[in-house]
């Protein structure tokens, strides 16, 4: 459903992205890690078509994403920015329901039908956040607005879910219900989506492939356990990745940093 | 919990009761003034003796009625209406609830417009309209595609660009104008004090079709423009993302509020406040929802603008105000309200 191929961008003189190749196909969970500034948002935005590679093409179901129509692109892809300011006091459930914009068809006064608030209720219950629905936006917490913003991109109902750090000021718990529920829409729709985060452990778990990205190319793609424990991945983020699967189950662990003999505190 | 959304019913319910409050307070109004047949005491005219010269033969009432009080409170309310309306739109265009005509310089260019057209003497009838009208539209419409043009940053309209041009922009029409008074003759720069300080003191039923159908149409493509300025309240990505087009959103909306405001300053003067605290007292009302809050910001603008003017023609009765001033010195102390209420429940919208 995606294919990147021979993507440079660059901002000015400087180069953030050079030749950037990836194909995602359906019911993936691609997870995309990396330092800071080394481009991984640079990437979600092209394919999102919000910016436009220099040279090289971005082809998503079979549309070029920066000059596509966006109420048309909008139905086969939805994007959660990394961050969100709302200027006026909308409730959750309005910014839940312009996720549905796109499917209000050219009606003028673009009123919210049935099936909106249906989509809307069960997007909200997968993010656990239909309990704030009258709330504004603006008064509940940051990681209450994350997860409304996650209900906002599923009840798009898009085939593929662009995500810039959906879990950070997430809690534990709510992180793990943001991956399970992309799980779910992954498995349930064969939709595919596209996370960037920096929870490392939450991408070697959840994740059906790991892309980390170094000095504007990508430099490891595949299954998540691999790509943490190779060579790459250790020069990407400058420490070593200590790697191991947690006792009775088959879920790995990383823990940057940490090499055999380390004590506590030690730097 | 229930989801609550927008209907037709509850659109239809909130936008008619808005209807008919200012369709009463516009019967009102239009009945409140001077009665020089009795010695110019205020009174009012009667409703039935208007209705009886309207339906058969002319009576006082009803010739007062036609000639003088009804163009004044129809202008009122198609001013108002869309002061308040582009009001709304340039807020949610400009993700700033500070914004309002004023800010992007469209009154500004307006103004000097209209005060180079008193300047040269050119304030006589053209083209069968007013040629000062016409100077104010096209010095508004000059400035916003200036501003339009300075603003843009390739295909992206960002706010604080957008901002920071109209407020240039405006400054500079504003010492162009000054210069153009301060080089006039006394006459001229009375006749220029005098249209600088709004009025709606017009007669003429063309002029107030000709602006009326300009503003018109700007509302109406406003008003189907809800639910994109709804999406646009989060920024450009944002709005991209849930499938609106960003640019061309802000580009149609900056040029319809533009195009109302100009056709309003042309026939009424520069008149503040009404697009600023209008569509700021609605929000806390029905909420930040521009589908509902565009046409009741239009309703109230109506209404508030009618109660303006009516107390401007009444209150020093028999000399009259110009309403810019009543609106000004009733919309001030109103806002101050307004942000000392935000900031007591520790809200203040776009802080």
């Amino acid at each position: 459903m995606l294919t990147v191929s021979g993507a440079h961008f660059s901002y000015g003189e400087r180069t953030v992205l050079r030749d950037v190749n990836l194909r995602v196909g359906a019911s993936e969970l691609v997870c995309i890690v990396g330092a800071n500034g080394v481009g991984k948002t640079t990437l979600l935005k092209l394919i999102g078509g919000l910016l436009q590679p220099a040279q090289g093409s971005v082809r998503c179901f079979d549309l070029d994403p920066a000059h596509t129509k966006r109420h048309v692109l909008a139905r086969k892809l939805s994007y959660l920015p990394q961050s969100y300011q709302l200027s006026f006091p909308f409730r959750v459930s309005d910014v839940v329901l312009m996720g549905r914009y796109a499917h209000h068809g050219r009606g003028v006064l673009g009123l919210d039908k049935d099936e909106d608030v249906e989509a809307a209720r069960t997007a909200m219950e997968r993010c656990d956040v239909l309990h704030l629905a009258d709330r504004p936006f603006d008064a509940v917490s940051g990681g209450e607005q994350r997860r409304a913003l996650l209900a906002q991109a599923f009840c798009q109902r898009s085939e593929l879910v662009l995500l810039d750090e959906p879990t950070s000021a997430l809690d534990p718990a709510h992180a793990m219900t943001v991956f399970a529920a992309l799980v779910k829409e992954t498995d349930e729709r064969a939709a595919s989506a596209i996370a960037v985060t920096h929870d490392l452990n939450l991408a070697a778990r959840y994740a059906t492939r790991l892309i980390v990205i170094d000095e504007c190319e990508i430099v490891a793609d595949g299954e998540p356990r691999e790509v943490l424990e190779s060579a790459a991945t250790t020069k990407a983020f400058r420490v070593p990745m200590h790697v191991d699967t947690l006792p009775t189950t088959d879920i790995p662990f990383v823990v940057p940093g940490v090499m055999a003999g380390s004590k506590p505190g030690e730097r | 919990m229930t989801i609550r959304r927008l209907t037709g019913p509850t659109l239809l319910a909130t936008v008619g009761l808005a209807l008919l409050g200012t369709l009463a307070i516009m019967l009102f109004c239009s009945l409140i003034g001077a009665d020089m047949r009795g010695g110019g005491k205020l009174s009012f005219l009667s409703l039935g003796e208007v209705w009886a010269g309207l339906t058969g033969t002319e009576t006082d009432a009803s010739r007062i009625y036609v000639l003088a009080r009804l163009p004044r409170i129809l202008a009122a309310a198609i001013v108002g209406a869309g002061l308040a309306g582009a009001g709304c739109a340039f807020q949610a265009v400009l993700r700033n609830p500070l914004a309002e005509p004023y800010t992007l310089g469209v009154s500004s260019g307006a103004s000097l417009g209209a005060v180079l057209a008193i300047r040269f003497g050119l304030d006589t009838s053209f083209l069968g309209g007013s040629a000062l009208s016409v100077a104010a539209l096209g010095g508004s419409g000059l400035t916003v595609y200036m501003v339009w043009r300075l603003g843009k940053v390739g295909n992206a309209l960002p706010p604080a660009t957008l901002l920071l041009a109209g407020v240039i922009v405006a400054m500079w029409c504003s010492a162009a104008t000054m210069l153009a008074q301060y080089t006039a003759s006394f006459v001229e720069v009375t006749k220029m004090v005098h249209w600088l300080m709004g009025g709606l003191d017009l007669t003429d039923y063309t002029e107030l079709g000709r602006a009326s159908a300009m503003i018109g149409i700007g509302m109406v493509v406003l008003l189907s423009r809800g639910r994109d300025l709804n999406a646009l309240s989060a920024g450009s990505d944002a709005a991209a993302s849930v499938g609106v087009n960003a640019a061309r959103t802000i580009t149609i909306t900056f040029a319809m509020a533009s195009l109302i405001v100009g056709a309003a300053i042309s026939i009424a003067g520069p008149i503040g406040f009404i697009g600023l605290i209008v569509p700021h007292a609605m929000r806390a009302i029905v909420g930040a929802d521009h589908r509902i809050l565009l046409p009741v910001s239009m309703l109230a603008g109506a209404a508030l603008l009618i109660v303006c003017d009516t107390v401007a023609r009444v209150a020093m009765f028999p000399a009259e105000i110009p309403v810019g001033i009543v609106t000004a010195l009733l919309g001030g102390p109103f806002f101050v309200y307004l942000l000392r209420r935000e900031k007591t429940r520790g809200q203040l919208w776009g802080g």
